[in-house]
């Protein structure tokens, strides 16, 4: 019986979907993708390199696209305030050596911060390292084939962490912890992911304080909202475990005076089946 | 699956007003008479979308109403109506995911309009597919669980989605056991369903301790071909023994080997494990320690078994990766050092740990100052004998010696004192290897460039002869790589020295005519001069000939692709290289088109599909192991039916699950309707309104 589970007792109840949904109208945060082919021997390889860079970057976005819910990619979108490039470089860069392995770094250009770069993808490892470049065919199709069995864990926690998905969320009390103004079926996220959260302490000082909590189902209050919680009826909620000591977080909550700065994902778990059905199909068939 | 339209009688018009401002919204005249045709509607439907994309939801809709209004109710124009409620459908989804306060509101009025689709059509694709959206957008109530459970039979080309979708809502309801049972045939019917897999891990796991010998086998099946659902398979196993009343069990402890042989595969961070597993845990305390000491000594855990050394000797060669990559080339070369220690000799991770060993000393001068390292790892492995490098890893041992070849080459030592030591010999070994795998794992490598090494080097010393050859084999590898500058260059020099060069030059001269868009080399004189040679040669010649024919002669594109196709379909020639995928989904997208089909392109995978019909082989420059291309099976058929009907006039058709469906006006003769229904993979076919067999 699936009646428990929006038939809701307590202040908040958390459930895992939502009878009545309505998270906050928010679209998720957009970066850009790009790609630079920096080894001398690619960079140099393609006359037009730019519309090349251009076309390889939609791959990368297409990849991100599937296996990362909870931002939005575009190729080559200079407006957004995040970047993520893919440098195509040596995997060794203090080496001269003739032949040495190349591969796709990843660099994470944000505001106000350095750059943090790590090498993430080997292209062609040393011993293939005299082989042909190819024409753009080859070298998207060679992309393409390298992408689509790489896991993006290693993008998702350790780089697209620092990026936040959201500066906006919605504090609770019972229990504590705070809305996404997502659900988590547009972030194609599962429970059990964990988020990081800075908030904002009012009172005579204002400090900015991290909190890690989990996922745990998406929000939905007993009765009509309130005017502040009702964009975000349907989110994901995501309770603050442990509770930090001493727990100023629960009185400050109940005093209206936490502020959400930045939501960022820490641990993600994925939900291919939701980012692989987002929207229906074209009217008269095709792909969407 | 594609629905057809029938193009009926003369209708009565009226006129509709529509309330769009003519500019916001160039596709809504201002006076439209009903839309009625298929590509009336769909263009009418579309531009409905674009509007809406603009943010003009209401008008959009206003307009689309209308225009269904419009359709009537004569059951010639069900179609109308069904693309406009589909339309509609569709619509209101998008609203519903930009306007989330009225969410519930339009999800329920999407679902009102594809019932009605679901009331003329039973079993709409489209239609089903919406409303599950719909329904998932909606969240679980308990009246959509009759819906959830028959889905999957309802249409059962998306069988797997469908049984994925059902197993989710259990999942939502914590209803873990049917749940898992759903999850279970998904993956059953489509192993590559990634959410399939996802959610049997979950609902696995929310089971309990019971579950860890199914994850276990799940992780093991999966490791090959989707690693990452094995990566968490195995931390569910980890995970549930380290629940309140799990154990560390023999099950436990396979996961942590399996899970450590994974991350040391495909350079993930060795040893993380899930938060809930003790890092104090002997195997997880013991890899952790091992990585940074390089000391076996404080693995003995690892050592008790052939599995587990194995695994420890693919950490050491991932930690000496990413030891070096830091940079910390000391910690690498001990890594490195004591895996070649306790790696079985001559095995595959035995020789990689050695090739990166050559490598390192060979780049980091420090390391082996008066190369007496590298001379020492030369010797160790000739004192076993390169012979037995032929009964071991073949990729492993082309690998090595590619490798050493490029240091002696970059020393400029191509004979040594030693012919071992010398880029000749190691050049000439890992082609010998390269063609060894083309008779064993019938895995094909152009590999022109060390042809091309060993050829300059042969003529710079007189050996006319084994440079003709090595010559020619470059050319042919050019041409297979559709490098024709490169081949042009390598025929010349094989000509100035003596070799035989008609047939090259032959295959040459057409692949630059087509080159140059010259239509006229597709006559069948050209592609006839395509013979001599070795076979496999000329057929992968033949297919890029006929697959580029197909693009610059429009009037027979359609006879010169099911050639194309058919070569790679029947005769089973790989492609080589990514222009070729690219001229594979030209082709199949040159036949399915005028059939009404649209080409699905798959992705490359260094494994083949369980799903695939038959896997096309592609040998990638540049890649050590052959990949497959997996197409979607019911393409494949429709490319086959099409190749079969030869010059027959098209019509649209669709195939799904291997059933064909052909829909009036189309009238194919009884002749071609047999021919269809002969043709590989066909398991049915249906023709007429009410799909008669």
């Amino acid at each position: 019986m699936l009646k428990p589970l929006w038939k809701c007792t307590c202040l908040v109840t958390v459930v895992t979907a939502v009878g009545w949904s309505s998270a906050a109208a928010q679209k998720r945060a957009t970066m850009t993708v790009s790609v630079d082919l920096a080894a001398p021997r690619y960079r140099d390889r393609f006359t037009d390199r730019r519309a090349i860079q251009a076309k390889a970057a939609t791959l990368f976005a297409d990849y991100l696209t599937r296996n990362v819910g909870f931002l939005r990619f575009a190729a080559d979108d200079s407006t957004r305030p995040y970047r993520l490039a893919f440098v195509l470089d040596r995997f060794d860069r203090g080496s001269t050596s003739g032949f040495a392995e190349v591969g796709f770094w990843v660099r994470l250009e944000r505001p106000d911060e350095s750059p943090m770069e790590s090498y993430w993808l080997q292209f062609r490892s040393a011993d293939q390292s005299l082989v042909r470049v190819g024409g753009e065919d080859e070298f998207l199709n060679e992309i393409k084939a390298k992408l689509a069995h790489r896991d993006a864990d290693s993008l998702r926690t350790g780089v697209l962490r620092w990026v936040p998905i959201s500066e906006t969320g919605l504090p609770n009390l019972d229990p504590v912890g705070f809305v996404l103004p997502f659900r988590l079926l547009d972030l194609c996220m599962k429970r059990q992911s964990t988020v990081e959260l800075l908030a904002e302490f009012g009172g005579t000082v204002v400090r900015e304080v991290p909190f890690e909590a989990r996922l745990v189902g998406n929000f939905t209050p007993r009765g009509q909202p309130t005017r502040e919680a009702a964009p975000y009826v349907g989110g994901g909620f995501a309770q603050v475990l442990p509770l930090p000591q001493p727990d100023d977080l629960t009185p400050s909550i109940a005093r209206h005076a936490v502020k959400i700065k930045k939501i960022f994902v820490t641990s993600y778990v994925h939900d291919p089946t939701a980012c692989g059905n987002r929207a229906p199909m074209a009217v008269g068939g095709g792909t969407p | 699956m594609t629905r057809f339209w029938s193009n009926g009688s003369v209708c009565v018009a009226h006129a509709i007003v529509l309330a769009l401002p003519p500019a916001a919204s160039a596709w809504a005249v201002q006076e439209t008479v009903p839309q009625r045709s298929r590509e009336q509607v769909l263009q009418s439907v579309n531009g409905a979308l674009a509007t809406a994309a603009r943010g003009d939801f209401s008008a959009a809709r206003s307009s689309l109403e209308l225009l269904l209004a419009s359709c009537g109710s004569a059951a010639e124009y069900r179609e109308c109506r069904v693309l406009y409620a589909s339309g509609l459908g569709s619509l209101l989804q998008r609203e519903a995911a930009a306007e989330p306060e009225s969410r519930d509101t339009l999800y329920t009025q999407a679902v009102g309009y594809y019932d009605r689709i679901l009331r003329e059509v039973p079993n709409d694709p489209e239609a089903l597919y919406g409303k599950a959206l719909a329904y998932r957008g909606l969240g679980p109530h308990e009246w959509m669980e009759s819906f959830f459970v028959q889905a999957p039979t309802l249409d059962p080309a998306r069988g797997a989605l469908y049984l994925t979708f059902k197993g989710d809502y259990f999942a939502t309801a914590r209803r873990w056991a049917e749940a898992g049972d759903a999850y279970r045939a998904a993956v059953q019917r489509d192993a590559d369903d990634d959410g399939a897999r996802s959610g049997l891990i979950d609902a696995l796991e929310a089971l309990g301790l019971s579950s860890k010998p199914e994850l276990l086998r799940l992780a093991k099946d999966w490791e090959l071909r989707y690693s990452s659902s094995a990566a968490d398979a195995y931390r569910a196993v980890l995970t549930l023994s380290f629940d309140p009343g799990g154990a560390r069990d023999s099950v436990a402890d396979a996961a942590m080997v399996g899970l450590v042989r994974l991350q040391s595969r495909n350079r993930l961070a060795v040893g993380a494990v899930p938060e809930r597993v003790s890092t104090t845990w002997t195997p997880v305390r013991e890899i952790r320690g091992f990585l940074t000491t390089a000391s076996t000594q404080t693995a003995p855990w690892w050592r008790q078994s052939r599995e587990r050394t194995d695994v420890l000797a693919q950490a050491a060669l991932a930690g000496g990766r990413a030891a070096s990559g830091a940079p910390n080339y000391e910690l690498a070369e001990r890594l490195w050092r004591e895996g070649v220690g306790f790696a079985p000799r001559l095995s595959a991770i035995s020789l990689d740990l050695q090739r990166q060993l050559a490598l390192l000393y060979s780049t980091q001068k420090p390391l082996d100052p008066d190369g007496k390292k590298f001379d020492a790892l030369e010797q160790d492995i000739f004192s076993d004998k390169m012979g037995a490098l032929a009964v071991g890893d073949l990729e492993a041992a082309q690998r090595y010696h590619t490798t050493l070849g490029l240091i002696y080459l970059e020393r400029g030592v191509w004979r040594g004192q030693q012919s071992a030591r010398g880029a000749e010999q190691q050049f000439t070994w890992a082609l010998d290897k390269a063609d060894e795998r083309l008779q064993r794992e019938r895995f094909y490598q152009p590999l022109p460039e060390i042809r091309m090494l060993l050829a300059q080097h042969f003529d710079s010393i007189g050996s006319k002869s084994l440079a003709a050859r090595r010559y020619s084999e470059a050319a042919l590898g050019f041409l297979d790589l559709d490098d024709l500058e490169d081949a042009d260059s390598a025929v010349r020099r094989a000509a100035a020295v003596g070799g035989q060069t008609a047939d090259l030059a032959r295959a040459l001269g057409v692949r630059s005519a087509l080159a140059r868009g010259d239509a006229g080399a597709c006559g069948a004189q050209s592609l006839s001069s395509l013979i001599g040679g070795a076979r496999a040669f000329t057929l992968r010649q033949r297919f890029k000939v006929l697959a580029d024919c197909s693009k610059l002669d429009a009037k027979r594109a359609r006879a010169y692709a099911a050639q194309a196709f058919t070569l790679v379909d029947s005769a089973h020639v790989a492609l080589v290289g990514g222009a070729d995928v690219t001229r594979f989904e030209r082709v199949m997208a040159a036949l399915l088109g005028p059939f009404g089909m649209t080409f699905q392109p798959e992705h490359l995978d260094p494994f083949a599909s369980p799903n695939a019909g038959q896997a096309i082989l592609v040998s990638l420059p540049g890649e050590t192991v052959p990949f497959a291309y997996t197409a979607q099976t019911d393409d494949v058929v429709g490319a086959r039916i099409v190749a079969a009907l030869g010059d027959v006039r098209s019509f649209p058709m669709a195939v799904a699950a291997g059933v064909v469906s052909i829909v009036p006006p189309a009238k194919p003769s009884p002749e071609v309707l047999a021919r269809i229904q002969q043709v590989s993979g066909v398991k049915a076919v249906k023709y007429g309104a009410a799909g008669s067999q």
